[in-house]
C-alpha cells in the first residue's frame, strides 16, 4: 500500500523549513533595522512618507513570517498525527491477530 | 532638513545584501515546501501546498517592492553627493537667508555710491586709497552676488530633488497581505 505520507523525509522538511525560517527572522530584523536607519539620516520633508513605508514593509515582514510559523505547525502536526495514526492502526491489527 | 549622505550610501550597501539574503531565503524555503509536496499527499495537502505557492508569489512581489524602495535610496545619494556628504539646512529660513544677503548686497551698494560722490581732484595720495578700498567693496559685492546666486541654485536643485523623491515614493504602493489561516489543513 502506497503511503499518503513519507516520515523521514517530511521530517528532514521541517529541520530545513525551520533553519531558512530563522535565517528569515533574522533577515527581516536586520532590513527593518536598516531602513529604518536609513530614514534617521534623511530628514525631510519626504520622511513622512518614507517613513509611513517603512511601517507598511515591516509589518509585511512580520506576517510573512507568521506564515512560514503557520507552515511549519501544520507539517509537525501533520507528522504527529500520521504516526499516531499509523500506530493506532498496528494497534487494531494486533488485536485482531 | 538634514542629511548624511555617508551613511546613506553605506546603508544601502547593507540593504543590497539584505536583499539578495531575503530572496534566497524564501526561494530555499519554498524549495523545500515544493519537495515536501512530493511526501505529503492527501486531500489536506493539496490545498496546503496551493496556499505556498500563492504566497509564494506575494512574497517575489514584496522583494520587488524592497528593490523599488531601494531604487528612490539610489536616486537620492546619486543626486545629493553632488552637493556634499552632510547637508543641513532649515528650508524655512530660505527667504530670509536670501533677503539677508540683497540687503548687504544694497548696504555695500551705498557706499559704493558715497565713495562715487566723493570728490578726490584735490588730493592724489588719498584718492588711490580711496578708489582702491572702493574697488574692494566692489568685489565683496560681486562675491556676495555669486554667493547669492550659488546658494539660490543649490535651493532649487535640492527642490528638485526632493519633488522627484515625493513622485517617487507616491508610485510605490505596498500590497497589503493578509495572514492565511491553514489551521484546517492538518
Amino acid at each position: 500500500m502506497k503511503s499518503i505520507l513519507n516520515e523521514s523525509e517530511i521530517e528532514s522538511s521541517i529541520k530545513k523549513i525551520i533553519f531558512y525560517k530563522n535565517q528569515e527572522q533574522i533577515n527581516f530584523d536586520a532590513l527593518s533595522d536598516n531602513l529604518n536607519e536609513i530614514n534617521y539620516n534623511y530628514d525631510t520633508n519626504n520622511s513622512e512618507k518614507l517613513y509611513d513605508l517603512y511601517l507598511e514593509l515591516s509589518n509585511k515582514l512580520n506576517i510573512i513570517n507568521k506564515i512560514h510559523t503557520k507552515y511549519i505547525d501544520v507539517l509537525d502536526k501533520t507528522l504527529l498525527k500520521y504516526r499516531e495514526n499509523k500506530t493506532t492502526v498496528a494497534n487494531i491489527f494486533d488485536d485482531i491477530i | 532638513m538634514k542629511i548624511n549622505i555617508m551613511i546613506i550610501k553605506s546603508e544601502i550597501l547593507k540593504l543590497n545584501t539584505l536583499i539578495d539574503e531575503y530572496e534566497n531565503n524564501y526561494l530555499n524555503l519554498y524549495n523545500e515546501i515544493k519537495k515536501a509536496s512530493s511526501y505529503w499527499q492527501d486531500g489536506n495537502s493539496i490545498n496546503f501546498f496551493n496556499d505556498a505557492d500563492y504566497y509564494k508569489l506575494k512574497i517575489q512581489l514584496n522583494v520587488e517592492e524592497i528593490k523599488q524602495l531601494k531604487e528612490v535610496y539610489n536616486y537620492l545619494i546619486n543626486k545629493y553627493s553632488q552637493i556634499g556628504n552632510k547637508i543641513t539646512f532649515n528650508l524655512n529660513s530660505r527667504t530670509y537667508l536670501i533677503n539677508s544677503f540683497n540687503s548687504y548686497i544694497n548696504q555695500i551698494d551705498e557706499i559704493i555710491k558715497l565713495y562715487n560722490n566723493l570728490d578726490l581732484s584735490f588730493c592724489s595720495y588719498e584718492r588711490q586709497k580711496l578708489i582702491n578700498q572702493r574697488n574692494q567693496f566692489k568685489s565683496i559685492k560681486n562675491s556676495l552676488i555669486k554667493i547669492k546666486k550659488n546658494i539660490i541654485n543649490k535651493l532649487e536643485y535640492i527642490e528638485e530633488i526632493e519633488k522627484e523623491i515625493n513622485l517617487k515614493l507616491s508610485k510605490i504602493s505596498i500590497e497589503l497581505l493578509k495572514e492565511n489561516n491553514v489551521s484546517n489543513y492538518i
